[in-house]
Parts: C-alpha cells; sequence; structure tokens
C-alpha cells in the first residue's frame, strides 16, 4: 500500500479528499480500535473517538498554528486516547490509568488540545443531532444561517408562503434543541459544567 | 419561562425585537441565570451549524464507514500491546 508523508496526509484531511481519508481509516483506525477495545470501550466508540480524532486534527490545521512534532499516526493516536480517557472521565467511570494520565488535564503541553478537545465535544453534539433532523429542516436552518431572504426560502423550499417558512425554522430549532437536550452525553455535560 | 419559547430565544439572539423588549430581556438575563444559560445554549448550537466544512467532513467520514470499511480483517495482528487502563470498579 501506499505511504503518504504528514503533509499530504494534512492537506488530504483540510481538503476532505476521499481517497486520504479512506487511507487514514485504513492505516490508523485498526490500532486505535483496539486500544478501545482493551480499555472498556466497544468498536462504536471507536468510530466515534477516530472520527473526533479527525475533526479534532482537521480544526488544528485550520488554526495555521499546526507544526506536527511527531508522525501523523502518533499524533492520532495520542488525540484519540486523550478523547477516550476524557470520555471515560465523563462517565464517572472509577479507573486506575497504569500511564500518568489523570493529571493531563493540567499538563501545559497538553492544555492547546485540551481547549479544543472542549470546543470540539460540545459542536461536535450539535452538528450530530443536525445531521440527524430530516433533510427538509436541515436545509430550512442552513438557509436562514445563511441569511437567505424568507421569500426566496419559501421559494426554494417549496413552502405556501413566508409565514410558514419561519414557522416551520422554528419547528426544526425546537426539535433540534429537545433532542440535544435529552442526550445524555449533553446532561452529563451541563452536569460537569454547574458542578 | 414560558415566555421563553424558542420562537422568543431565536427572535432575541437574531436581533428581532423591539430594542425596548430586547432591553428587557437583557436586564432579565442578568437575574435569571436559567434563561441565561438558555440563550448562550442557542447561540452555541448556532455557531456549531455554521461550521459548514466541519459538517461536511463528518458527511464524508460517516460516509466512508457506512460504505463497508472494516478495520478489524486488516492489520490488527500486527500491532503490539497497547497500554491498557484498568477498571475498579
Amino acid at each position: 500500500m501506499k505511504h503518504y508523508s504528514n503533509d499530504k496526509i494534512l492537506q488530504g484531511i483540510l481538503q476532505k479528499d476521499n481517497f486520504i481519508l479512506q487511507y487514514v481509516y485504513n492505516t490508523y483506525f485498526p490500532e486505535i480500535n483496539l486500544y478501545i477495545l482493551r480499555n472498556n470501550g466497544v468498536e462504536e466508540d471507536a468510530y466515534d473517538i477516530f472520527q473526533e480524532g479527525i475533526i479534532i486534527v482537521y480544526r488544528k490545521i485550520k488554526d495555521n498554528k499546526f507544526f506536527l512534532k511527531c508522525s501523523f499516526g502518533t499524533y492520532l493516536y495520542s488525540v484519540c486516547r486523550l478523547l477516550w480517557l476524557k470520555q471515560l472521565r465523563q462517565k464517572r467511570t472509577s479507573f486506575i490509568v497504569r500511564e500518568k494520565l489523570p493529571l493531563y488535564l493540567k499538563d501545559k503541553k497538553y492544555q492547546d488540545i485540551i481547549e479544543t478537545i472542549e470546543k470540539n465535544e460540545r459542536y461536535s453534539l450539535y452538528q450530530k443531532y443536525f445531521l440527524k433532523l430530516g433533510k427538509d429542516c436541515q436545509k430550512t436552518l442552513q438557509l436562514f444561517l445563511d441569511e437567505v431572504p424568507l421569500k426566496n426560502i419559501a421559494r426554494l423550499m417549496g413552502y405556501k408562503n413566508e409565514k410558514y417558512a419561519k414557522k416551520k425554522k422554528y419547528r426544526c430549532k425546537e426539535t433540534l434543541i429537545n433532542n440535544i437536550k435529552q442526550d445524555k452525553e449533553f446532561i452529563e455535560l451541563e452536569n460537569k459544567n454547574n458542578d | 419561562m414560558k415566555k421563553y419559547t424558542t420562537k422568543n430565544i431565536d427572535r432575541y439572539i437574531q436581533n428581532e425585537m423591539p430594542p425596548s423588549k430586547k432591553q428587557q430581556w437583557e436586564k432579565e438575563r442578568k437575574s435569571d441565570k436559567k434563561l441565561d444559560r438558555e440563550i448562550k445554549l442557542y447561540q452555541e448550537i448556532e455557531e456549531a451549524l455554521r461550521e459548514k466544512d466541519i459538517i461536511s467532513l463528518r458527511i464524508a467520514l460517516l460516509r466512508i464507514i457506512k460504505t463497508g470499511y472494516s478495520p478489524l480483517k486488516k492489520k490488527i495482528h500486527n500491532l503490539s500491546e497497547p497500554s491498557q487502563i484498568t477498571v475498579m470498579s
């Protein structure tokens, strides 16, 4: 199998190049999957963590302050490991870590990535629920966010009038927010913030 | 909380409220932590939905998984033992 340099992989992720993304899965997922399976997780957790790991890398590349000092695989593995440990901690699982990881949140060298992880944590939840809405709702909300005039939204979506378009927007937003609020992970995050 | 409906909160964050009403909400926000949290949540969700590039990356990644990616068939036997967390209870 062909191997790609760090730069090629980062560029591919930034461009959402399907070929590179597939390569990243094929090359790096098995090791992360194994780590999670051996540390109280299931394969579904591994998929989630891996996806969020790539998205965090993407956020870092977009920051423009991102310089890899190790191989891409090593970096992605450490991001996924932090994500998983954070998730276990949030679930308030009582665990001992053989590595010196309970202190990782306070470690300065991790601060930058931890900030990105924390922002991503909430945003990821919102975006996942957005993608679970019906196509109609997704498109309506997106058109409003793009500040498309109400009249055009009604026409594009085939709604009978502008009033209905607005009503639809509120209804979609309400569904989205109610779904988010019922999510276990959201409740955990809220509880953590209120502690 | 009845007046704090999705419609009203949305009108507040979109600046669609008459100035006097908006001012009243600003005041209420200061004394009502629940309302303040609710508004912040709406704003945060809106910000997250504006990240079109990340949403499209999510879709691309989901597509890879859905199109039958089967990682365990590959490589797994060549891996070294990863570090472990020991569960106490």
